[in-house]
């Protein structure tokens, strides 16, 4: 009897079939499930990689109000630490991102686009949506760890909003939407208001990105999820204006670290938008000396012909409602020289070297002084 | 002797044995590489857009210059975890000028030091930059920068007299 013999291109192709499975007709983009052990060993990549770089921001107060709010998300009992940690980044971009082992990083960034403990929750719970739904599973790593050296290195060079993006499938980033607007619900904040913080970061991205949408690109659309949660939400039949908002909480802890975001902001490209921010902010039901004094020091900054009553209202305002805001002072003095009124610049920086003799500036504004004086 | 006055209205003395090379509107110095160390001498056009949408804005104050300036190389990517270490107002051949220090991180990730000076001109502004990377080259080369630097003339007759200083130029 005669043996079969084998053709080698049957063997060729019997070997490929083996290597890389046929995908099936119809079927879609082939899921890679990632093992346990290679999440723990990419998550302490990213852990390292924060670590080395020395971006953590350890603040307490800010910190104790964001766990406030998961514990009241997970609905742990009072006393008990949640399975989640937040951590901060001292970054500009506007990101914040979770790991399969809990741990969320939120970046200073993205407090600025943030205006109560509504939306700071519903960011919270889409963070945790992720961790609790399993989605590290069926996860591209390799975006994620970009994504999070963007965050790491500044994020907003074109070359890191390009690879900024979430790790996440279009449908695993809907599916945490879904789940998180449900623990809003069920943890009694109001989600009308909270959902606006995807309406705010929509604005804010296509400014940014310049329509390109980069480094959002595996996300779905932000005006497909702005409609998708406001059916949602008329579906279950929510009231508008159930539920906590919080704003006055949520202003108090951030007071402190307003400063601090805004000049990580102006360093980071993101001015026009901070400046409508300011705006925004100040027209709130309670607007805040801090914010004043924002809208104040940009237009002084950027502005100071075109929008000089403004600018002098908001300054002015600032260091009525906070005597203590002594930077509103010596601004109101730039301000001042800015528009040729030296007579009054001359009372403000005197008055600013009065309160704050040590100040870092003083030469310079003894520099000018000199000048006025001449 | 680095004689442009129409393009950076000022003269300096070149650092001895540093290459130089020329890049569209600016000068660079390098003896070691760029990536490691460099002087460059710029110059920026009054009411250039920047990166954040804003102006240059021509009567801007002149200790702000340097914030405006450090805040696009960052907006660019040119610069990551910068720290203004010192930002001071000094006269130079008899006009005021901003000198700042700062420290940041490169993009290849080097830790640098800088020193820059903005001196304004009536149609542009001139910056002379020294940056090197922090733990050896920096100290090497800044006695040659501060030569340099002490060695500039300005053209007068172009200077910009921003607000808060008039006065102080002859």
């Amino acid at each position: 009897m005669r043996s079969p013999q084998l053709k080698p291109w049957a063997v060729l192709l019997v070997c490929w079939c083996m290597v890389l499975p046929l995908p099936l007709s119809g079927s879609k983009k082939r899921e890679v499930v990632i093992q346990r052990s290679d999440r723990a060993a990419i998550d302490a990549r990213v852990h390292e990689a924060v670590e080395v770089a020395g971006v953590l921001l350890h603040e307490e107060a800010l910190s104790e109000h964001l766990n406030r709010i998961v514990a009241r998300l997970v609905n742990v009992p009072q006393g008990t630490v949640p399975p989640y940690r937040i951590l901060l980044i001292n970054g500009s971009e506007t990101n914040a991102f979770s790991l399969s082992d809990g741990t969320v990083y939120i970046s200073l960034g993205i407090f600025s686009m943030i205006d109560n403990d509504a939306q700071l929750a519903l960011l919270l719970a889409h963070e945790i949506a992720h961790v609790r739904l399993d989605h590290h599973r069926r996860f591209r790593y390799e975006l994620h760890e970009r994504a999070a050296g963007s965050v790491l290195f500044g994020g907003d060079t074109p070359y890191n909003l390009r690879v900024a993006m979430s790790g996440f499938s279009r449908s695993l980033e809907k599916e945490a939407d879904s789940c998180a607007l449900r623990n809003c619900i069920e943890s009694g904040y109001n989600v009308w208001v909270a959902k606006e913080l995807i309406s705010t970061m929509y604005s804010w991205l296509k400014y940014k990105e310049k329509g390109y949408r980069s480094s959002t690109a595996t996300h779905p659309r932000f005006a497909e999820r702005y409609q998708a949660s406001k059916k949602m939400l008329e579906e279950i039949g929510v009231d508008s204006t159930s539920g906590m908002v919080n704003k006055q909480e949520y202003y108090e802890v951030l007071q402190p670290h307003m400063a601090h975001i805004v000049r990580l902001l102006r360093q980071s490209n993101s001015v026009r938008e901070l400046y409508k921010m300011a705006l925004r902010k100040l027209d709130d039901d309670v607007p805040q000396p801090e914010w004043y004094y924002l809208r104040g020091s940009l237009l002084e900054h950027y502005a100071p012909k075109d929008s000089f009553p403004v600018a002098v209202y908001s300054l002015t305002s600032a260091f009525r409602n906070d005597t203590s805001n002594t930077r509103s002072v010596r601004d109101l003095g730039w301000l001042y020289l800015k528009n040729g009124n030296c007579d009054s610049a001359r009372v403000c920086l005197e008055r600013y070297l009065a309160v704050a003799p040590a100040a870092t500036d003083g030469a310079i504004v003894r520099f000018y002084l000199e000048r006025l004086g001449e | 002797m680095l004689n442009k006055p129409r393009r950076y209205g000022i003269r300096l003395e070149k650092p001895k044995n540093w290459y130089q090379r020329r890049i569209n509107r600016s000068t660079v110095f390098t003896r070691n590489g760029l990536a490691l160390e460099y002087i460059l001498l710029e110059s920026h056009q009054w009411r250039d857009t920047l990166t954040n949408g804003f102006q240059l804005p021509p009567d801007i104050l002149l200790h702000e210059i340097p914030e405006i300036v450090l805040g696009e190389y960052c907006a660019r990517g040119y610069a990551f975890n910068l720290q203004v270490t010192a930002n001071e107002i000094i006269v130079i051949d008899s006009v005021p000028c901003t000198v700042t220090r700062y420290t940041l991180t490169s993009p290849n990730s080097l830790t640098k030091q800088g020193v820059m000076y903005c001196i304004p001109f009536s149609r542009f502004l001139t910056i002379l930059t020294y940056e090197a990377e922090s733990s050896h080259y920096f100290e090497r080369s800044v006695d040659e920068f501060n030569e340099v630097a002490h060695s500039i003339l300005v053209r007068r007759k172009r200077y910009r007299v921003l607000p808060g200083i008039r006065g102080t130029v002859e």
